[in-house]
């Protein structure tokens, strides 16, 4: 990989690697999972956090910690990089989601410029995100959401967490939307069904759906389904996520509602 | 309707039309009117004293995936540090050298101001002024960071980013790195030459070798007339002129720095930087107490 | 606020006593949704006779719309104040642009820009198109609309004197402006 010269930043050391244990971690061994198999962690949610943004929201679930804010409305915004012309008029709104790494976010640091996961991050949470919203009612303007993780566990809570968060965010913004969307996961490694893995859980799970919903609706949103699984189990499992997503939503709409009044 | 708009000049006679949408909307309109108003009454826009500085709280290793880390509250000002320690080889011309990578980043999301991308130039900056700040004050020698002279050194990464910008974020950024630096334990290392790599003790861990802890406060100043610690991110595009002092554990300067034209009008240029050393003194104490309590 | 009805988060239904029939339509918001009203924003209903509503906190920013009257900085007009709320502060700015023919009611054609708004002056307009992909288009053309506040020449602050005049207070100079009516007058 050619690395450029970053003269934004502080230099660092071409290369670096994280320190290697001589005690091995699996002396440990992944941890035991202290919870029943479809039980959810506890989710603390909080809205209006970011008193500079026009509506924010951090979540604390399944080992992430992610800070959510919507912060513009703007004609024609320009996201990501420069753009050569500004985009055509459309008749409705459009968003902007834009999902960053902390460094220090994950096991391995996140060297800035090296990070090209978010931009997955980026398509998948647009896709959760979209159908909850209400972009007609905001002609020619966008909406841009912005979701810093600050400390990862994995990919689907990512996804799970940053969706309840932004929809959190939008609802605090005062944006119509549809209904609160939220996020869950459920892993399974063949035989047992888990709702809200941990990091080690999805690591060697052999299927994990990544699901958003508005309960209140009794809609879903976006499904992300990866590996491999039966079509039976595949159905059970969504409705383990949905089971899931409702608790979610009952917390999710409780913390909004504290906000609020 | 807009009364205020139409009359700034003349509070005192214009109709009492006040609310909060009339104090918005001219708010909006004409900041620096707003601003003149409060500091005539002897106040600043979010209830403070004209000297008076926001509460601060900190907030040590809430981090898991980080070596150590720390989140300063300043006021609305929220920062996170994260210290990572990886490493690296020592560079051929400082083979007895670790890495010291210290960046502060202020993402789209902690203010509308900032647009998604690489770091803004205000991010810049401040990541220059807190290396100088850790280099010129030895807080952690690179000296100190050696494993194996020429084969292998730690590189110490510290990232400070904002979760919620309100003004005076390098005062707070700064807090954060000193925190999070102090919160900050490295697993003992060994390096082998028969494997070429080193190896980690996670059972034997120790903080990192800490020199002087400089702290910063930092001021405005607003048409030539009031001196305002720790500006909010609303007065801060109306203080044409800042004031830095950083101060370490026995008051001796770190680093002083003073931006902008403007002085305060019938004061020298010496007189005023007086009166902000001696208002950091006493800050740099608090901020150091507030410090210590946490570790 | 008495008796005050329950919050709402978005996708709740209307409580029972506000859809009573006739059913009503749902206003801002709320929506429809298979025969149900729902809410769409986090606030509390309210009935005002065939008209439901959700109300929800008023801090969000504003945004323009067609008929809205705005307050706005000149240069292109920087939208800052959207039916007396301030926009949502943004990174990109809101711009509209008043059209020569927009600016006065009357003798539209023989208007030149210079002897109506000068840089920096704030203006009052009113939102007549979503326009196009940069700017709205605005228009002054209505006796309460155009300058509200301006500078002189000196850095005074102007005050109206007729429709297309302003005074400095300091100096007596006056300098020609479209000038908004003042309120009250």
């Amino acid at each position: 990989m050619t690395t450029q010269f970053d003269r934004r930043r502080i230099p660092a050391p071409e290369e670096s690697r994280p320190p290697v244990y001589a005690t091995a971690e699996s002396e440990a061994g992944p941890s035991k999972r202290d919870r029943p198999a479809d039980a959810l962690r506890p989710i603390f949610l909080k809205t209006g956090l970011v008193t500079q943004a026009n509506g924010s929201a951090y979540i604390e679930a399944a080992g992430v910690k992610i800070a959510c804010s919507w912060n513009n409305v703007s004609d024609s915004a320009i996201s990501f990089g420069p753009r050569p012309r500004p985009p055509p008029y459309t008749p409705h709104g459009t968003l902007n989601l834009e999902v960053k790494f902390a460094p220090f976010a994950s096991r391995a640091r996140r060297a800035p410029l090296r990070d090209t996961e978010p931009v997955n991050h980026t398509a998948l949470l647009t896709q959760l995100l979209l159908p909850a919203l209400r972009l007609h009612l905001l002609p020619k303007l966008s909406v841009d959401v912005h979701i810093l993780v600050l400390e990862a566990d994995s990919d689907a809570a990512v996804l799970s967490a940053g969706l309840t968060a932004a929809c959190a965010a939008v609802t605090d913004a005062g944006i119509p939307i549809n209904g609160l969307a939220v996020g869950s996961v459920v892993s399974t490694d063949g035989q047992t069904l888990l709702l809200d893995p941990t990091g080690d859980e999805t690591s060697t799970a052999q299927c994990t759906v990544t699901l958003g919903a508005m309960p209140a609706l009794g809609k879903v949103t976006s499904l992300h389904l990866v590996g491999e699984v039966d079509l039976d189990q595949a159905c059970e499992m969504i409705e383990l996520t949905l089971t899931g997503a409702k608790a979610t939503h009952n917390v999710a709409a409780q913390s909004i509602l504290d906000g609020a009044s | 309707m807009a009364t205020a708009v139409q009359q700034p000049d003349a509070s005192s006679s214009s109709e009492p039309l006040a609310g909060p949408s009339a104090a918005a909307v001219f708010k909006r309109l004409h900041p620096d009117q707003y601003l003149t108003r409060f500091l005539d009454q002897g106040y600043r826009p979010d209830g403070r004293r004209l000297d008076a500085w926001r509460d601060v709280s900190v907030n040590v290793g809430s981090i898991a995936t980080a070596d150590g880390s720390a989140l300063v509250r300043m006021g609305d000002t929220t920062m996170v540090c994260g210290v990572k320690a990886e490493i690296a080889e020592p560079s051929g011309s400082a083979p007895d050298e670790g890495f010291v990578v210290p960046n502060i980043d202020l993402p789209a999301l902690c203010s509308p101001k900032f647009k998604p991308g690489p770091p803004v130039d205000e991010a810049q900056a401040m990541s220059n002024w807190l290396n100088d700040l850790l280099v010129s004050s030895r807080t952690l020698p690179p000296t100190s960071l050696v494993i194996a002279p020429g084969k292998a050194a730690w590189s110490i990464y510290i990232d400070v980013v904002c979760i919620n910008y309100d003004g005076n974020a390098y005062d707070a950024a700064v807090l954060a790195v000193m925190a999070a630096l102090r919160n900050t334990r490295l697993p003992r290392a060994t390096y082998s030459d028969e494997t070429m790599q080193t190896t980690c003790d996670a059972s034997d861990k120790f903080p990192l070798p800490l020199g002087r802890i400089p702290l910063a406060c930092s001021f405005g100043i607003f048409q030539s007339s009031h001196v305002l610690p720790d500006p909010t991110a609303f007065e801060q595009p109306l203080l044409p002129t800042t004031i830095t002092v950083a101060l370490d554990e026995e008051g001796r300067a770190c680093g002083v720095r003073h931006e902008g034209l403007g002085g305060v009008a019938g004061k020298s240029g010496a007189s005023v930087l007086d009166e902000a050393w001696s208002a950091a003194e006493a800050r740099a104490k608090e901020l150091r107490h507030v410090l210590e309590e946490q570790s | 606020m008495a008796s005050q009805a329950p919050l709402l988060v978005p996708g709740q239904p209307l409580p029972a006593s506000f859809i009573a029939p006739p059913l009503p339509q749902a206003g801002p918001g709320c929506y429809e949704y298979q025969g149900k009203i729902l809410a769409s924003v986090v606030g509390r209903p309210h009935r005002d006779g065939a008209v439901v509503s959700v109300i929800g906190k008023a801090e969000a920013g504003a945004v323009p719309d067609i008929g809205a009257v705005v307050i706005g900085q000149q240069a292109h007009i920087v939208i800052q104040i959207v039916n007396n709320r301030p926009v949502a502060e943004s990174s990109e700015e809101l711009t509209g642009v008043v059209r020569v023919a927009d600016i006065r009611l009357t003798e539209r054609d023989k208007v030149k820009i210079g002897e109506c708004f000068r840089l920096g002056d704030i203006v009052k307009a009113k939102v007549l198109s979503l326009g196009d992909a940069r700017s709205y288009y605005l228009s002054t053309a209505a006796n309460e609309l155009g300058v509200v506040y301006a500078t002189s020449e000196d850095g005074h602050p102007l005050l109206p004197v007729s429709y297309q005049e302003m005074e400095d207070p300091q100096t007596g100079k006056t300098e020609k402006r479209k000038v908004a009516k003042p309120e009250g007058v």
